[in-house]
């Protein structure tokens, strides 16, 4: 199995995070999209219905204002009585478009035309409208052809009769640049016939008719794009209005960007909180996973960090308690290895030097008895009587301290198995205090005991020799004087039963091998105090532990369970 | 106050200009010339247009100038023949010098002469045609002309390769033939100065060969159109409106119009022969050009105007083109070209016009071109070679050049009249162009189709 990279719960967060929040986004600046660009659309055609709407409306009011003019003008001329005079009156009016025509169609006098006296009116006319004509009209050394708005009536010319006057306006780019200027649309005329459109100068219509005179819609015109309607006049012409969707668009678009730029925004939030969240989330638990990694590795001080007051926090106290707990049972356990290779050392150490002790001490004995009140030579002035005696005597009394090394770890080796009973450890340590009284002359004992220690399942008789043989090295510690605390504590659902004295301490050399049998520091110690010690706690479920006392001195404790309280009883020190 | 007391107090107010008017010319003076057209050409050239002459004229002199009777002195005091007619020996005034200073010799007169035999100017063929040698050099077959040699440092002597009357000088009197010094100084009545803004400046030459003129600065300034030009009249910020208003009249030229025979639609005779006819001249005339008189030959100076010379027959040809460019002179009046456009339009084409300056439109890429025929020289048979130039119909025989006037004026009309049978030159009017003058100024004249103001004075102080 392949071992997962760390982070990966982040990563798995983050997504899930940013695809719950994205889709609300998205849609949420869709429909905002979506309803704007609707409402532009609605405005936009109403605005351009009504530009057509307006066009048409300005040529009929100019064609009736023309027919109006033109028939005055008909009426006055007609009244004229020459030639001159009827031009003198011409010559005063103001139509834009004014000519006469005699009955043959040839110009007798054109205001706009006036190069083309005597010649044949070629003005072309368009299919299903009467007053709009395209007319030759002057411009600069030429002439060109020129949409007008015209009116004609019958008049007489100098008496002549069968003449006609026809005047209007122009139907051209000053026109539709008046147009554009009301409407603030793009309009202009389109002859379809001759492919030629009648708009305001620099408009963006030329760009694209005639390609595109055949049907509406949204077409490209100088970087702007135009929505355009058109309706027809008579069958040759059609008005055609085109709104610019310039400035649709930029709103649209600054519509959309602030649509998009909040929902950008708001998966950015989304997206760092995650990250936030993520973090916080994946930490614990990856710093708790790597804890569990160097357990497994063996490292039982190994601690997860706790973050927080929650679930995870809660999980990482419950390890670090698991490891805590790992860590006295491995303790305990090796203490209560050793111990139980210590003994069965002493067992059979104790069985193979008692069986010759006995007859050697028999034979000494046996060796005095013979030999006692017989006197004995003596070479070279030796007294052969009192050699063999203290010989003897030297031999039976090693053989007696062999006997009680063999006896004490024969006593090691058969420690009783402990009859557990509740047992006040305040009053256990006051009844060793007391023992020890005569022996702690010059040196303060001071006692300190939890009230609320409850008691502990235990054998009080070996812990009245264990906790005896914590004070004795103790007092010994201090052959100078000093002050010994005995205290009892709860820590950690475990009752502590300490000894700390303020002697010279113990170095760390030392301290790895005080609890093995028969290392002692005292001259004619057996070694077993402390290993009796160790033994006792392990049978009880618990531990030794030895530290440096604050300053100075060294701080035995000896480490019990606390049996959990039943259940419906609450435990206050738990 | 009473009309009798206003005109009193008017009169009152203009006495003083009448009576320094009536003390005659005075030294000093600026003069505001309005023109139109755009910057003229300064270096000896033909001239085109009457913004083109004025300035050429201002700057530049020639040996002789065209009088009624035949060349009149210029920088050339007086010409002789030789005995057999075929030389003629030009003295120049003495102590004659150009505008940077330097003596202007019969060196001077000499190499002006060689440059003029090889420009464009129509006299110069025709010239060049009647010199010994001259054909060949202004071919440049050859690099000298001995029909033209400096005989000391003030006369010079043309040699002729027949004999020829004082007439055949006449070409020397183009702007094309005035006389240059080698650095390219020339010796006109003005010197040209460096003006600021849009403006010519010019000041008066105190050794021209007629004297100071009486004006200390004349500034012309161009104007596009004739209805600014007229404008600026008006206001007062111009004194002379040369070639607009009512006023001083030219010489007569000749609208002329010109179609181009060697491409549609004009390649049809009779086409060009119902555009002729359809053409109303008493219209035109009437109507469109105040001042002008129908016309039918090609020579302005013609006693009378002559008839068409080209007749149409039945309905005219459908034309093979639609559409045609029509090259107009932008110093007429706009209502020619319209009425023109109305007779193209009639026939059924459609006319786009191309407005060009007066010396572009002989040689405009159009099929039909407008202009005012202003011969170069006012000659009738050089009038009448110029005019055969415009499409390259040939010259006229040598002989023409030695006749009496008499005898030269009938050839001549015999010979437009051949011009015309082609129908590609249409005389429509004879036309004056104007110079309109503010009361104050005095003395300006038009020689030929030139505004001389070398003569000019202001009565203002």
């Amino acid at each position: 199995m392949t071992e997962r990279r760390p982070g990966s719960l982040r990563l798995k967060l983050l997504a899930a995070f940013v695809l719950l929040s994205t889709p609300p986004l998205v849609i949420l600046a869709g429909a905002v999209i979506i309803l704007v660009d609707r409402a532009f659309d609605a405005a936009l055609d109403q605005r351009l219905t009504q530009g057509i709407a307006a066009a048409k409306g300005r040529i009929d009011d100019l064609t009736r204002r023309a027919a109006t003019e033109v028939d005055v003008i008909a009426e006055t001329l007609a009244a004229e009585p020459s030639a001159e005079s009827g031009t003198l009156y011409l010559t005063k009016q103001r139509l834009e478009v004014l000519e006469v025509l005699d009955a043959d169609n040839r110009v007798l006098w054109s205001a706009h035309w006036t190069a083309g006296y005597g010649l044949l009116d070629r003005d072309q006319t368009f299919a299903g409208v009467d007053h709009i004509r395209l007319e030759k009209a002057a411009q600069d050394f030429g002439a060109a052809d020129r949409l007008t708005l015209t009116a004609t009536r019958p008049s007489a010319w100098a008496g002549r009769r069968g003449v006609k006057v026809r005047g209007g306006y122009f139907l051209d780019e000053g026109f539709w640049d008046e147009m554009h200027g009301l409407m603030g649309l793009e309009v202009g005329l389109w002859d379809k016939t001759r492919k030629r459109l009648v708009t305001r100068p620099g408009s963006p219509l030329r760009d694209w008719l005639p390609a595109a005179a055949r049907r509406d819609g949204v077409l490209p015109s100088q970087g702007a794009s135009h929505r355009l309607v058109s309706q027809p006049l008579g069958t040759e012409l059609a008005v055609y209005v085109a709104a610019p969707l310039g400035e649709w668009d930029t709103l649209s678009l600054q519509v959309r960007g602030l649509s998009l730029g909040i929902a950008a925004v708001s998966l950015a939030i989304a997206v760092a909180l995650a990250l936030t969240l993520a973090r916080r989330i994946a930490r614990p638990a990856g710093a708790l996973a790597d804890a569990a990694r160097r357990v497994a590795a063996g490292d039982l001080d190994a601690q997860a960090p706790v973050l927080g007051d929650d679930e995870l926090a809660g999980l990482a106290r419950a390890f670090n308690q698991m490891t805590s707990d790992l860590r006295t049972a491995q303790e305990r356990l090796v203490q209560a290895e050793r111990v139980a290779a210590w003994r069965e050392i002493a067992r059979r150490l104790a069985h193979e030097l008692k069986n010759p002790i006995f007859p050697i001490a028999l034979s000494m004995e046996t060796v005095q008895r013979a030999f006692a009140g017989v006197p004995l030579p003596a070479p070279s002035g030796t007294d052969l009587g009192r050699l063999l005696r203290e010989s003897t005597q030297t031999t039976l009394d090693e053989l007696r301290r062999l006997q009680r090394v063999v006896d004490e770890f024969s006593a090691f080796a058969r420690m009783p198995q402990p009859q557990m009973r509740p047992t006040d450890l305040g009053a256990l340590l006051r009844e060793v205090a007391s023992l020890y009284q005569a022996r702690a002359a010059g040196i303060e004992v001071r006692i300190d005991t939890d009230p609320e220690l409850p008691a502990v399942s235990a054998d009080p008789d070996l812990l009245v020799r264990a906790v005896s043989n914590l004070v004795a090295n103790a007092l010994e510690a201090m052959s100078d004087g000093g002050t010994l605390l005995l205290r009892t504590l709860r820590r950690d659902g475990t009752a502590l039963i300490e000894v700390e004295d303020n002697g010279p301490g113990i170095s760390e050399e030392q301290k790895a091998r005080l609890f093995v049998p028969y290392f002692t520091t005292k001259p004619g110690g057996t070694g077993l105090g402390l290993a009796i010690v160790q033994g006792i706690a392990s049978d009880h479920g618990g531990r030794v532990e030895v530290r440096p006392a604050p300053g100075r001195g060294t701080v035995f404790a000896l480490l019990l369970p606390v049996p959990a309280p039943p259940d419906g009883v609450r435990d206050s020190r738990s | 106050m009473t009309r009798r007391r206003a005109a009193l107090v008017a009169v009152l107010l203009a006495a003083p200009l009448v009576v320094r008017a009536a003390l005659g010319p005075r030294y000093g003076g600026e003069l505001r010339i309005g023109a139109l057209g755009s910057t003229p050409p300064t270096d000896a050239r033909p001239a085109f247009g009457p913004t083109a002459r004025l300035v050429l004229g201002m700057i530049h002199e020639t040996l002789l100038r065209p009088g009624p009777d035949g060349p009149v002195a210029a920088l050339a005091a007086s010409w002789t023949p030789g005995a057999d007619g075929k030389e003629w020996t030009l003295t120049l005034h003495p102590h004659l010098e150009f505008h940077d200073g330097t003596s202007l010799t019969a060196a001077d007169a000499t190499r002006s002469i060689r440059r003029f035999l090889r420009s464009e100017s129509p006299a110069a063929a025709v010239l060049a045609d009647s010199l010994d040698g001259g054909t060949a050099f202004r071919a440049g077959q050859a690099t000298d002309v001995p029909g033209v040699e400096a005989i000391d440092t003030s006369e010079l002597r043309l040699r002729f390769r027949a004999p020829v009357s004082a007439w055949s000088l006449l070409p020397l009197a183009s702007p094309a033939a005035a006389i240059v010094s080698e650095k390219g100084s020339a010796c006109g009545p003005f010197v040209p100065r460096v003006g600021t803004g849009d403006d010519l400046l010019f000041t008066p030459f105190s050794a021209h060969v007629a004297g100071r003129p009486f004006l200390d600065r004349v500034a012309i300034r161009l104007v596009p159109e004739a209805r600014r030009l007229m404008a600026e009249r008006r206001l007062g910020r111009i004194d002379l409106a040369v070639g607009g208003g009512s006023g001083l009249l030219h010489a007569p030229g000749v609208l002329l119009l010109t179609l181009d025979a060697s491409r549609p639609p004009f390649d049809v005779k009779e086409l060009r022969a119902a555009f002729s006819a359809a053409i109303d001249r008493e219209s035109m005339a009437l109507r469109m050009l105040p001042g002008a008189e129908p016309w039918h030959r090609l020579l302005p100076m013609a006693d009378s105007p002559g008839h068409a010379g080209l007749t149409a027959n039945g309905a005219p040809p459908r034309p093979t083109a639609t559409s045609v460019v029509l090259a107009v002179d932008r110093t007429l009046p706009p209502l020619a070209s319209q009425r023109i456009v109305a007779h193209l339009a009639d026939l059924g084409l459609e006319a786009n016009v191309r407005a060009v300056e007066p010396g572009e439109v002989r040689r405009a890429a159009a099929e039909v071109r407008l202009m005012l025929f202003e011969p170069e020289i006012q000659e009738p048979v050089l009038t009448v070679h110029e005019a055969a130039s415009l499409f390259e119909a040939g010259g006229v025989p040598p002989a023409a050049f030695e006749a009496d006037p008499a005898a030269r004026h009938a050839m001549a009309l015999e010979l437009e009249e051949r011009l015309r049978a082609n129908g590609t030159l249409i005389p429509l009017a004879r036309f004056s162009r104007s110079t309109e003058a503010a009361p104050h100024v005095h003395g300006t004249r038009a020689e030929a189709y030139t505004l001389r103001v070398e003569d000019t004075w202001t009565a203002v102080p």
